[in-house]
């Protein structure tokens, strides 16, 4: 039976975990779309008015100023629909580190609805790690405190349930004894009758 | 009720106060940690898209244009709030305090914000956040981005409400897992002696106790046989003394014993000797060894509910005539199909092969489509495996049908049959929520896996816990059209099933799994929240099918359960007029919990009593099979009628018919079952 508690309160933490790890992934990716929109929002406007995505002379400041304005932020790179980096801003690890899964990418359209390149942003892992390794922490002990206090109050009550198991035992047999001496009674009285009319 | 008996509710009592504290526990302190964690990330996006702009204006400065002259700000604020509608004020304001430019809000929520850092500050509904800015000619200017502050406490609500639907889930998987325990061999000789000895209150002493017992019971239950041994054989002797008597003695002596054979008549009535086979536990043990397997297989299935149309559109790829938003909705059409056309068949199939070996073949099948999908690569694959999930799922659910069929009696089987359901309804409830969880943080093809794993695992308690299948008394043959025709003819099952269980079916998917999310929507609520709305739906079902078949087969009462569960139906079909608002929404899906519930298991249990010839005739099987097929057509036709009345009326119209069409029914029910009166012995 412990075991079922045991693995019910486990199931809590881990269940509750993966919420907040969901929830926080949730906020942060919508935090650096917020940076990759703006980026691309503004290399469309450049696109409408008939410059290339590598013409815009201010676009390795301007990725280097978008570096700033997150933390969050390791890398951000513009790549051309072929995948060729156009301009990139950011440590080179960073940016060399593209399987990472912390990588956020907006598509680039032209005028015409084609796709003319794309804003990849990719984010640290450090901070996220230790805010998820924090919460993992602080559950597990909750989970564990609480196993610990359940384990204390299940002992206490078996304690309790096994003192008062023999007095509620012998309560029923003394009833159950009585209605056997009751019946034992009634059939004795049958008796006396079948030996009174049979001499 | 006996001290042993008042004390072990005692001890249940405690020991389940005591799990929701400990379930508590953790969620509260998940709760404050949700707060702590995430209010930070919150402000942190209006800081972002602050420092976003702030590097835009600042732009500007260094060309020498003061910020009041900049054009096109508005239609910045404006294209920003198109992006993020959730911040409702956007505001420059300069050195001297004035507002230059502003989107939403007024001008009082930013007055006097001029800090020297980034700085958020609660100005009446906003929580603003003001960050300085570089004005041309070294001056200085604030950038304020406000949020409604109800967002803040509305994501938190969110994740709160998330935290109490993990509590829920744990402590049903517990409730249940605790359930199969109590049905296990260790609880069988303490729900023995408590029964004997209630039964020994009463002046029962048919009853005898197993001797090869707990340590904590000692000599008790073989004292107990013995006395009641004791008193039996007294009485067998005072009995086999009296016949005696009678043979041996005159007409006179027969007159003198008349008195004594009265009181042995009238000990008879008083007390109970005749020593009957131990019996089996309230719900048939079978029935409780059937639980474990059946719940596991079903929580493995329903554990990619949640996420199988976002897994189906990472397997889809462009084919002509085949949208991704078609392609999505296939597996689970197909899964659906190949169920409702399965379980006649294997109806007749499982009496062949034997409960046990069809249940077996289910699992196994299971474990095969789970494991397969989660390796799938491509749609078809896909499919071909969820199809065979739809055949192991029907081979499942008729092998466990059967079991509770042929282990219930007329007494029991609304009970019975309310275990079946409560068990689905469980897993209904915990799997999707668990497995949306599950997928987000493991991902989808490993939660896949594990479904396989959990259904593997049921399939070894099935394996050992099931016994052997009996062979069937009598040989079933393949279903045939004549069999449904001659259902056909018996006129209180073809009422019962078209207008009880398909309407009851059209009103469930049409009102709860079609309207309830659009309408959620439509009022401006969440996904997430229409899936609570359900959840609690099915938390209705669990709480109350049971009592609501007790009820039923206690009183005979089983048509007036189906009745009043579709007259219930019908008024909570008229709630979301009544009470506009998500709360209308609310109180309909309660309601149609409750009336669900009252009605689900009576419902099945009435067509064994109202087709005993033809249950004779050609099996339980059959007549389910037929039965369950009708009862699907109406998941097929609720949300096809439930589209065409919104398409035509709107949200509020379509609840107002479904509930008029269960009006509809109720009245044919009641004109072909008499109303309320007429008891279930009588059907």
């Amino acid at each position: 039976m412990l075991l079922i508690f045991g693995f019910a309160i486990g199931m809590a933490c881990v269940l509750n975990y993966f919420k907040f790890e969901s929830t926080l992934d949730h906020l942060q990716r919508s935090r650096i779309a917020l940076v990759a929109h703006e980026i691309a929002d503004n290399a469309e406007k450049q696109l409408t008015i008939g410059l290339a995505l590598a013409d815009n002379p201010a676009l390795q400041q301007q990725l280097q100023s978008k570096l700033k304005v997150d933390p969050l932020i390791a890398a951000i790179v513009l790549v051309d629909a072929q995948g060729r980096t156009l301009a990139r801003s950011g440590s080179a690890a960073a940016v060399a580190d593209a399987a990472q899964p912390f990588t956020l990418s907006r598509v680039v359209h032209d005028a015409f609805g084609e796709v003319a390149g794309s804003v990849l942003v990719r984010y640290a892992r450090s901070s996220r790690a230790q805010q998820l390794a924090r919460v993992r922490n602080a559950l597990w002990r909750s989970g564990g405190l609480a196993f610990g206090l359940f384990v204390g109050a299940a002992l206490l009550l078996l304690a309790a349930a096994r003192r008062r198991l023999a007095h509620a035992l012998a309560a029923d047999l003394r009833v159950v004894q009585a209605r056997v001496a009751e019946a034992d009674a009634a059939i004795s009285d049958v008796e006396q009758r079948i030996a009174r009319a049979t001499p | 009720m006996s001290a042993l008996q008042r004390l072990g509710w005692r001890v249940a009592t405690l020991a389940f106060v005591m799990l929701l504290a400990a379930l508590a526990l953790p969620s509260l302190v998940a709760a404050r940690l949700f707060e702590r964690e995430l209010t930070p990330e919150y402000a942190a996006t209006a800081l972002t898209l602050g420092r976003s702009l702030q590097t835009l204006f600042e732009r500007a400065t260094t060309h020498d244009i003061a910020l009041a002259q900049l054009v096109g700000v508005d239609a910045l604020f404006s294209q920003v709030q198109q992006q993020h509608p959730e911040f409702e004020l956007l505001a420059l304001s300069d050195a001297r305090g004035q507002v230059l430019f502003r989107r939403g809000g007024s001008v009082q929520a930013v007055q006097g914000l001029r800090p020297a850092q980034p700085a958020l500050h609660d100005s009446g509904v906003y929580s603003v956040l003001t960050l300085p800015l570089n004005d041309a000619g070294g001056g200085r200017a604030w950038l304020h981005i406000g949020s409604h502050r109800n967002d803040l406490q509305a994501l938190l609500r969110e994740t709160w409400l998330d935290i109490a639907v993990v509590f829920v889930v744990a402590l049903f998987i517990t409730l249940e897992l605790l359930r199969m325990l109590a049905g296990g061999a260790a609880a069988r000789p303490w729900i023995e002696l408590g029964r004997t000895l209630r039964r020994g209150h009463h002046g029962d002493f048919s009853q005898r106790c197993d001797t090869a017992t707990v340590r904590e019971l000692g000599a008790l239950p073989a004292s107990l046989n013995r006395l009641f041994d004791d008193v039996q054989a007294h009485y067998t002797a005072t009995r086999a003394r009296l016949g005696g008597a009678l043979r041996g003695c005159g007409a006179a002596g027969r007159r003198q014993l008349r008195g004594a054979l009265r009181l042995l008549r009238a000990l008879r009535r008083r007390w109970h000797f005749e020593v009957r086979a131990r019996q089996a536990p309230a719900l048939a043990e079978p029935l409780m060894r059937l639980r474990a397997p059946l719940f596991l297989f079903l929580v493995a299935e329903d554990l990619s509910r949640s996420f199988m149309p976002l897994f189906t559109s990472t397997v889809y790829s462009p084919r002509p005539g085949l949208s991704q938003q078609l392609a999505v909705g296939l597996p689970i059409v197909l899964f659906m199909f190949i169920v409702a056309v399965l379980q006649p068949v294997l109806g007749r199939a499982s009496e062949r092969w034997g409960r046990r070996r069809t249940l077996l073949a289910g699992i196994a099948l299971g474990v095969l489509a789970h494991g397969g999908a989660a390796l799938a690569q491509t749609l078809v694959e896909l499919l071909l495996w969820r199809g065979l999930a739809g055949a192991a799922w029907a081979l499942v659910f008729v092998a466990g049908q059967g079991v509770v069929l042929d282990h219930s009696d007329a007494r029991s089987r609304s009970q019975a049959l309310a275990t079946f359901v409560g068990v689905i309804m469980v897993s209904s409830v915990c799997g999707p929520s668990i497995g949306g969880i599950l997928a987000d943080g493991l991902g989808a093809r490993a939660t896949l896996g594990l479904a396989a794993l959990l259904a593997a695992l049921a399939g070894v308690l099935a394996w050992r816990g099931l016994a052997p299948d009996v062979p069937h008394a009598r040989q079933a043959a393949r279903l045939r059209w004549s069999d449904a025709r001659q259902l056909a003819r018996r006129r209180r099952f073809v009422v019962l099933c078209v207008a009880g269980a398909m309407p009851a079916k059209i009103v469930l998917i049409g009102f709860c799994f079609y309207l309830v999310p659009l309408v959620v929507l439509q009022l401006g609520g969440t996904l997430a929240m229409a899936g609570r709305l359900i959840m609690l739906y099915g938390v209705i079902m669990v709480l109350v099918t049971p009592l609501a078949a007790k009820w039923a087969d206690r009183r005979h009462r089983h048509a007036a359960a189906v009745l009043a569960g579709l007259m219930l139906s019908a008024l909570a079909g008229v709630l979301p007029l009544a009470l506009p608002g998500l709360a209308g929404v609310a109180a309909a899906v309660l309601l149609l919990g409750v009336a669900q519930a009252i009605s689900i298991a009576p419902q099945s249990a009435l067509v064994a009593r109202v087709c005993q010839p033809e249950i004779a005739l050609l099996g339980e099987g059959t007549v389910y099979g037929v039965y369950r097929l009708v009862e699907r057509t109406g998941n097929a036709l609720g949300p096809l009628l439930a589209a065409a009345v919104v398409q035509r009326w709107g949200y509020s119209e379509a609840f107002a018919a479904i509930g008029a069409l269960a009006a509809v029914a109720a009245l044919c029910f009641g004109a072909t079952f008499g109303w309320a009166a007429e008891r279930t012995a009588h059907a």
